[in-house]
């Protein structure tokens, strides 16, 4: 079982997604990149201070790769276009979302998730979008090496602030 | 004779509650749709009142508001006007034109609750739905 946000992880939810969507009847045709960033939050051991950035590029469905970038990498290095989704929030919400505790479309509805792009196409596509997030919160068994979420409370509300960012 | 230009009506997020994430995905929703298609955008200015739109998978709720030149999405199922609602995915499918709306109703995938003013559910039904001009898929 792979350590959460490691590569092996990466390399496993991939895998995930990508039986997930070949069961799915309808895909988007195209390339999308997608930005997701994961903001410390205080409470998280997994993301220390400032953010942990990924892209994720999906084309006819499928995920063809999925990298992390490091402190102060810029996103052209390895988009040539446009990020065309984007996802933000406090690391305690991804991980809680990782660990199946937490409902990624809920999180995505509340706010709790910010999500930035074509909500037409989104919408379009949602049974997919939902299989790529069932494959993220249920497909791959996951280790905690430094704890498993839920995590102790905090009372220094720097969570919220994420969330309404 | 030059055809009038329909400008869009403005669409704003009212801030707060528990809904705001899918608040501001209505109201981008919106904007595109309306931006798109001046048949919206005429219908958008004329239309008074506050309809609802429920997915209640989720117990999530927005209340869209149809006023002089404005539409404000709130984050809360306030309203007392008519409410459109369904499951998380039906309403997508309804909303961008994969699946029909007459056939979700009559399948029970979709309810409406028909309350006064009638005519804002019209023009919120037809200004979240995707028109055709913006295609089915970008490629």
């Amino acid at each position: 079982m792979p350590d959460i946000y490691t590569t092996e992880w990466y390399d496993a939810v991939r895998s995930a997604i990508n039986v997930g969507v070949s069961q799915l009847r309808s895909l988007p045709e195209g390339r999308f990149v997608v930005a997701v960033e994961i903001v410390a939050d205080g409470r998280s051991p997994y993301v220390g201070e400032g953010a942990r950035r990924f892209l994720m590029e999906i084309a006819d469905g499928s995920c063809l790769w999925y990298r992390e970038l490091q402190p102060g990498e810029s996103e052209k290095a390895h988009v040539e276009g446009r990020i065309d989704y984007r996802f933000l929030g406090p690391a305690t919400v991804f991980d809680e979302i990782a660990a199946g505790l937490v409902d990624p479309v809920d999180a995505a509805l509340r706010g709790a998730i910010t999500v930035r792009g074509d909500m037409r196409l989104l919408l379009r596509h949602a049974e997919h979008v939902k299989s790529l997030l069932e494959a993220y919160t249920n497909a791959v068994s996951t280790t905690w090496p430094l704890g498993r979420p839920p995590y102790a409370a905090v009372t220094s509300g720097s969570e919220g602030a994420v969330a309404r960012a | 004779m030059a055809r009038r230009v329909i400008l869009p009506p403005e669409v704003a997020v009212e801030p707060g509650g528990e809904a705001a994430g899918m608040a501001s995905m209505v109201a981008e929703l919106l904007r595109a749709n309306l931006a798109d298609s001046p048949a919206r955008s005429r219908l958008a200015r004329r239309a008074r009142g506050s309809a609802t739109l429920v997915t209640d998978d989720r117990d999530l709720g927005v209340t869209v508001t149809f006023g002089p030149g404005a539409i404000v999405v709130s984050g809360t199922a306030f309203g007392t006007g008519p409410v459109l609602s369904g499951g998380w995915l039906e309403m997508a499918a309804v909303c961008t034109g994969t699946r029909s709306p007459l056939r979700a109703l009559l399948r029970r995938e979709i309810h409406v609750t028909v309350r006064r003013p009638v005519s804002v559910l019209v023009a919120t039904a037809f200004a979240v739905k995707v028109p055709r001009s913006a295609g089915p898929d970008r490629g």
